[in-house]
């Protein structure tokens, strides 16, 4: 039935106790600590804001050049700069209080230490939920915890001893089995997936015979990975019953769509704030209207409703 | 001092080309119309601009499309009809520029902006302002600032040579200008030229160039205990400082976190002193290649 109109669609959906009025996120790293320029930004339009990962300690980030242009993509070796968790919680957290959306701050450590430590501070004051970013490619001290399903145990197992809040783990795609690390991120207490992180990546100057970034490899985002995150995301959604969020390439709601269908039960918009700031917000209006002429009134009916061939065997 | 003008009038818009025309050698002259109401610019702020078509009429990548925006300094402001008029000067040197050549005019651009600090303008200095190359852009919109509200300076631009320069209309009198070859003006660099700028001008030096002309420029100033402030280059992810992928090595911070400066935020335009010079050149950074 046609008629109603597309504001009538409800988008909301919960991530176990953590209720949005919409799925539409802004993934770490990609929208500033979140009070960058709101009205560029719109961040209000946002089912939630995710911040810049911060460390117990400030870090200075890795050097120039961080950035470089591959097809469809993006290769970053920012390498986590950021003022620190005492600085970040005692004089940035409460101006994200005040832009609308729940706040979900992403930590980052070199240990599982100091996730804990982190933790710790971020239960003394204002947040809706933690994203636990263990799957940073770009810094030395083997931040890619969730490289191994026991490291990553590790750093959950410690988090979850120190704070009530939802925690959201973010895995990297870097492995043969994601299945496996996102299981023991549950089995000691994630209340949510966060899929993925970015891709190692690699790119040559041919011309000065050197590779582009500094350090060498980066991570790969952007639209040229969007097919990679969509499968990782469908394989956790498929196999584990917690929330999973997806991220990766998303630019348009139709993207968000694929991701919603494949089960994701969120996304994260990352890469495509770039070129325009306020992509959150346009998918989020781009949903109302897709699923309304899809028919759906519900977001939550829709999500993980793709319909499979009869072939696929699960 | 005004040193920060970044933040109060972002927005994202679709431009009309209102001409498109090559003006030196590898440079570029861009036009774009924009609504009234855009703004205000200043000189020293830049604007992040793609040729690419809405996401949702084409996905990136696709027709071998360009992801990101690409900055340019703002050349020019001025006012026409009910209309804000912009101007860019580009050099062709990528995948973005070589389209932007072939946008004719009517063609549109989405532009972001005006964004990043401001060149400060100090009404009791005789400035120097100083561009290399195709960094004259914003010291033309600069120049035209300081000439409009009858504030004296001293323009001074360099190329290698003399097919390179810019034409620089009611600004090119009292202009220094050096070629590297010798193939006119002043033989040499910018720094020959400042050996002969006039004695009552300095105390303030705008400069905007490559990485080793704006290095040079920065000691001279330096050494003559003048005020220097330089529009520097990385590459940019956002330009809105989202991504902090435009880190620039920096000097006089009290922590960590204050080693790098992000060109799109602290800058373009920064003091000379705020930022580590040998450390950058070592990064083999802010050199873009000179193109065809
Ligand atoms: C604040 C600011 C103002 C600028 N103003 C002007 C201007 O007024 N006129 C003008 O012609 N250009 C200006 N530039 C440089 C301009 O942005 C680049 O030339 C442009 O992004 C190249 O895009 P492309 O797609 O053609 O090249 P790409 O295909 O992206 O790159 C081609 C090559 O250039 C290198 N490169 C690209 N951008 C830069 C950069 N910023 N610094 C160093 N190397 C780079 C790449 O690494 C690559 O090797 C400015 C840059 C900044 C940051
Ligand atoms: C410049 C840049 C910085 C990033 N910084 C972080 C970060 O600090 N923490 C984090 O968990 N992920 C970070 N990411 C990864 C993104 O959050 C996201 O997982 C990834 O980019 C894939 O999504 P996208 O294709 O939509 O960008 C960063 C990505 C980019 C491009």
């Amino acid at each position: 039935m046609s008629g109603h109109t597309a504001r009538e669609v409800d988008l909301s959906v919960d991530l176990g106790s953590l209720e949005l009025s919409n799925p539409v996120m802004s993934a770490s790293g990609t929208f500033g600590y979140g009070d960058e320029d709101p009205e560029l930004t719109q961040v209000r339009a946002l089912g939630a804001l995710v911040t810049k990962t911060v460390t117990l300690n400030p870090r200075a980030g890795n050097p120039p050049p961080r950035l470089c242009e591959t097809p469809a993509g993006l290769l970053n070796s920012i390498g986590l700069q950021n003022v620190g968790i005492q600085t970040f919680a005692r004089e940035i957290l409460p101006r994200l209080q005040d832009l609308g959306p729940p706040v979900i701050v992403s930590v980052g450590g070199s240990t599982a230490d100091d996730y804990a430590r982190c933790a710790e501070i971020l239960d003394r004051v204002e947040c809706a939920a933690l994203e636990l970013n263990i799957s940073c490619p770009n810094v030395a001290s083997g931040l890619e915890f969730s490289r191994s399903p026991a490291e990553a145990a590790k750093v959950v197992r410690g988090v979850r001893r120190r704070t009530k809040r939802p925690i959201f783990a973010k895995l990297s795609p870097n492995v043969t089995d994601i299945v496996a690390v996102g299981r023991a991120c549950v089995e000691e207490g994630a209340d949510g997936l966060v899929a993925v992180n970015t891709f190692l990546g690699m790119a040559v100057d041919v011309e000065r015979e050197q590779p582009v970034l500094p350090r060498v490899v980066g991570g790969l985002s952007g639209p040229a990975i969007r097919p990679l995150a969509l499968c990782r995301v469908w394989e956790l959604a498929r196999c584990l019953p917690c929330p999973v969020i997806g991220v990766g390439g998303i630019v348009t709601a139709r993207d968000a769509l694929e991701f919603l269908l494949a089960g994701a039960r969120a996304v994260q918009i990352g890469t495509a704030n770039f070129r325009e700031p306020a992509r959150g917000a346009k998918v989020v209006a781009g949903l109302r209207t897709l699923l309304d002429e899809k028919g759906v009134n519900r977001l939550r009916d829709f999500v993980g409703r793709l319909r499979l061939p009869p072939t696929e065997v699960s | 001092m005004i040193e920060t003008g970044q933040g109060d009038h972002i927005t994202t818009c679709r431009a009309e080309i209102l001409g498109n025309r090559q003006v030196a050698r590898n440079l570029f002259r861009l036009r774009l119309a924009l609504p009234s109401d855009w703004g205000p610019a200043e000189p020293g702020q830049f604007v992040n601009v793609t040729p690419e078509p809405a996401w949702e009429e084409n996905v990136p990548g696709d027709a071998g499309g360009s992801l990101l925006r690409r900055p340019f300094s703002l050349a020019g402001v001025g006012h026409e009809g009910n209309r804000t008029v912009i101007e860019i000067l580009y050099a062709v040197v990528g995948k973005v520029t070589r389209q932007m050549q072939r946008l004719p005019p009517r063609a549109h651009l989405d532009v972001l902006g005006p964004a990043g600090t401001v060149f400060p303008i100090d009404p009791g200095a005789h400035s120097l302002l100083v561009g290399g190359g195709r960094g004259i852009a914003p010291l033309l919109y600069l120049a035209a600032e300081q000439r409009r509200r009858k504030l004296p300076f001293t323009l001074v631009y360099g190329v290698r040579t003399a097919e390179e320069w810019a034409p620089l209309g009611p600004l090119a009198r009292g202009a220094l200008l050096t070629a590297e070859d010798g193939s006119g003006g002043l033989r040499g660099t910018v720094i020959d030229a400042l050996e002969q700028a006039p004695a009552e001008s300095g105390a303030a030096v705008m400069a905007c160039g490559p990485h080793g002309m704006l290095h040079a420029v920065a000691k001279w100033a330096h050494e003559r205990g003048h005020t220097c402030w330089v529009s520097v280059e990385e590459v940019f992810g956002c330009g809105v400082a989202l991504c902090g992928g435009c880190a620039i090595p920096a000097r006089g911070g009290d922590g960590e976190y204050d080693r790098y400066l992000w060109a799109c935020r602290d800058g373009p335009v920064v003091r000379s002193e705020r930022i580590d010079w040998e450390a950058w050149r070592q990064l083999g950074a802010a050199t873009p290649p000179a193109g065809p």
